[in-house]
């Protein structure tokens, strides 16, 4: 009988609970873990869709409509941008997407920036692009060649707050505030200054979901 | 009596704290194990973005092309020894008329295009992918494919230029 009576503390009320407790706590981190993993390559496997989307469309020629201008994605209501042909960079048409994500719009001017293909107020040259683009994404772009440097100390698209200066590659990186990152690089011909010269370069085009 | 009594309540404590050590190990262990099936099951669309626009641009651009005396200097001298005898040549024919004459020089050749720095791989493509032209059926570069965790290929066929010759 003492035996017995003494044998009862084996199985304390208390130490249950606290097993339990233990227990709930792994299983919920764990839930929590897979859970935040699997959402995570969703988001990347998003960002990597939309990346491919938006180079293939910078690969190509690009469309523009014909009247009133040419190479005028900011004024038209349709297009589609791109500047590459054969490998290489069209000039003209790089220089027509540059003019257009650098097109800023004023409120108190409703006569500035872009025109709007959904109808009602413009906008500014950027959001127009990814409107083009079918982008639901930011985006930056820049050129590099071989050596790492970035041609024209330049970068296209989204403005990076706080700006990269000096402009390099880990600096514009490092500026994008972001929890998920896609970097895509294709390789184009890039005569810059139109003298039948050019090089080899690294377009690399960078998408992200901003916070 | 006393002392059996004594040994099992001193036994009660230990067997807790080493469920839950062994339950932790399951956890980590498990998460690893997710988190690695992620991470190892990448996609392929660089290497395709490389390969492809890559011989893209070897079958689009010629010799004649290329700003040489500022950005090719290799390529510039072999125009100049003589190597080279047609700069009007595209890119991949180049590199097949030189592989003919002398490996190394269309090794040469073809560094001069993509790296800044040959021997650390550095220039326009990621470190982390090796690259490798392979010319009828022969290797240019000899890179170590056998240990690579991916490989994609993708080919172009080309036509050499002919020269023919007139003896009197």
């Amino acid at each position: 009988m003492t035996c017995l009576i003494e044998k009862k503390g084996q199985f304390w009320y208390l130490d249950l609970l606290i097993a339990l407790f233990v227990i709930l706590i792994v299983a919920v981190l764990f839930a929590r873990s897979i859970v935040d993993i699997v959402d995570r390559e969703k988001e990347i496997k998003v960002l990597l869709s939309e990346g491919i989307d938006i180079s293939n469309s910078l690969m190509s020629k690009g469309l523009w409509a014909e009247f009133p201008s040419n190479l005028e994605w900011c004024k038209q209501s349709y297009g589609r941008i791109g500047f590459v042909q054969n490998s290489k960079i069209i000039n003209n048409n790089f220089n027509a997407f540059k003019t257009l994500v650098n097109t800023p719009f004023d409120p108190g001017n409703p006569s500035s920036g872009c025109q709007n293909p959904g109808g009602g107020s413009n906008v500014d040259g950027y959001k127009k692009s990814k409107i083009l683009l079918g982008a639901n994404v930011d985006y930056i772009i820049y050129m590099q060649d071989k050596d790492g440097n970035i041609i024209g100390e330049e970068y296209y698209g989204k403005q990076l707050t706080p700006q990269p200066i000096p402009v390099t590659i880990g600096n514009i990186l490092s500026a994008i505030d972001a929890d998920n990152r896609i970097n895509i690089f294709r390789y184009v011909y890039y005569d810059e200054d139109g003298d039948g010269k050019g090089e080899i370069i690294r377009m690399g085009i960078s998408v992200w979901k901003a916070k | 009596m006393e002392s059996k009594i004594k040994s099992l309540r001193k036994k009660e404590g230990f067997f807790f704290s080493l469920d839950s050590f062994m339950g932790l190990i399951l956890f980590v262990l498990t998460l690893a194990m997710v988190y690695g099936f992620f991470v190892s099951s990448h996609s392929l669309h660089q290497e395709f973005f490389v390969s492809e626009d890559l011989l893209n641009i070897f079958t689009n651009i010629k010799i004649d092309d290329l700003d040489l005396t500022n950005k090719y200097q290799t390529i510039d001298s072999q125009v100049w020894d003589g190597k080279i005898k047609d700069s009007s040549l595209l890119l991949i024919e180049g590199i097949s008329i030189l592989n003919d004459q002398n490996n190394q020089d269309a090794v040469d050749f073809f560094n001069d295009l993509v790296y800044n720095n040959p021997v650390a791989k550095t220039g326009l493509v990621p470190v982390q992918y090796d690259i490798d032209v392979i010319i009828s059926d022969s290797s240019l570069l000899g890179a170590d494919s056998q240990n690579a965790r991916s490989i994609l290929a993708r080919q172009r066929l080309i036509s050499k230029p002919v020269t023919t010759t007139t003896t009197i």
